[in-house]
């Protein structure tokens, strides 16, 4: 998964939807892997002011590297391409995913985040 | 000529030989791509976007977004493993994502610019393994899917339904959503009529649902929007018992009190002096 899809993954289980902890969902003991990709400024200036900053800070803690705590404007993360490459970000990360009151951990398998729902829960 | 949806869930149904066999064929390829071809020109996107693709199988409908001008970001799910797996072998752009469409789409609240889905929706109008019906299937696709496209957002859907029922069972649970909605039918009347739903998420840019063939060739415009409403209207003219039990339901529920319905409600009276 990577870490832009996380920013926009919440919790489905029916009753976490409305819980302020079913986002941003959490890393646990993930393997991080980097791969580059092509600046992309038109993509970066339409999707920023969509991303969660915040969310995107935890998440980048789990993962085990640091993001700057306040969300760069755009002509600054242009210049420093590595944060904006990072917001891009191709990461693909193995492990699990789940949301604070842990009802629900979720794998991933070779970059595969399982969302399927045991019928109970959706 | 026989459906899968008739005979095996979707995930079953996919399995890998039939993943591998539905990605390899060259005709099944040039097909799914003109449909997603199709279908961005129906979004009509003139900046890179990010949009989800609604059961994206092994990516063939992905990859067209990613190579198209301007190249988009997309996130793909899916309910069938083993096309995921075949999608991985083919190191496609797309981010994927295990799920049922049919349990609604697990993200927040207006995160995505548009929405494809290809060949994928008509699967919704089977029973789910655990027996939920259609309709509840629906809903919560199409709910799910309303609130996690932004404002101004669009969706196209190609499917392929059984029957007119099923076509219209799937346009009014959008509708009922609340998207602006329109079928665009590609060579009506032959067998390789081709059939998208088109949604809008309302916003300025979307407050007609027509605008979004207004600069299509080809394109003939049916607008049912006007007999649709009159025929609500008609439902209920003024002074017909029909009318008057919808007047009290409504103050009801505002929570006001309200005479008991009874058989005289909204009977003809006699002239009296
Ligand atoms: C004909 S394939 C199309 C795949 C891809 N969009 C393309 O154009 O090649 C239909 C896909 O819909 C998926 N599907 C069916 N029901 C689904 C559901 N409930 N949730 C998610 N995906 C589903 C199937 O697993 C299959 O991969």
């Amino acid at each position: 998964m990577k870490l832009l899809t996380a920013n926009f993954l919440s919790c489905a289980v029916k009753a976490c939807k409305s819980s302020p902890l079913s986002f941003p969902l959490h890393f646990r003991d993930a393997e991080l892997a980097s791969k580059s990709v092509p600046y992309n400024p038109l993509l970066l200036s339409n999707l920023l002011p969509r991303l969660d900053w915040p969310a995107l800070v935890t998440s980048s803690k789990e993962l085990g590297f640091t993001l700057p705590d306040t969300k760069p404007e755009l002509p600054r993360l242009s210049a420093s391409s590595s944060s904006a490459t990072t917001a891009d970000g191709d990461m693909n990360m193995d492990g699990t995913v789940g949301e604070e009151n842990e009802k629900t951990l979720r794998m991933l398998h070779k970059t595969v985040g399982n969302f399927l729902l045991p019928s109970h829960l959706v | 000529m026989s459906r899968p949806e008739d005979n095996l869930p979707p995930d079953l149904f996919y399995n890998d030989t039939e993943s591998r066999k539905y990605t390899t064929s060259s005709r099944i390829q040039n097909i799914q791509a003109s449909m997603t071809n199709r279908a961005l020109e129906l979004l009509g996107l003139e900046t890179p976007s990010l949009i989800l693709d609604i059961g994206c199988g092994s990516g063939l409908s992905g990859e067209i977004l990613s190579e198209g001008d301007p190249p988009h970001t997309w996130i793909g799910m899916d309910i069938s493993p083993s096309m995921l797996a075949v999608a991985l072998d083919r190191e496609v752009d797309g981010d994927l994502l295990l799920g049922d469409m049919g349990q609604g789409l697990p993200f927040r609240a207006g995160s995505f610019d548009a929405a494809i889905s290809i060949s994928a929706i008509q699967w919704l109008c089977n029973e789910d393994e655990k027996g939920v019906d259609p309709k509840t299937r629906l809903s919560r696709f199409f709910d799910s899917l309303y609130a996690c496209l932004k404002r101004d957002g669009k969706a196209v859907c190609q499917f392929y339904p059984r029957d007119d029922k099923q076509r219209d069972m799937i346009c009014s649970a959008a509708i009922k959503a609340g998207f602006g909605a329109g079928l665009l039918e590609d060579d009506p009347e032959t067998k390789n009529k081709k059939l998208y739903l088109v949604l809008t998420v309302g916003g300025e840019g979307n407050k007609d649902i027509t605008g979004v063939v207004r600069n299509m060739d080809g394109v003939d415009v049916y607008d049912n929007r006007k007999k649709l409403l009159a025929k609500a209207k008609g439902e209920a003219k003024q002074g017909t018992k029909a009318w008057i039990m919808k007047k009290k339901e409504m103050d009801r529920r505002k929570g006001k009190i309200v005479k008991s319905d009874s058989k005289y409600t909204g009977r003809k009276r006699s002239i009296k002096f």
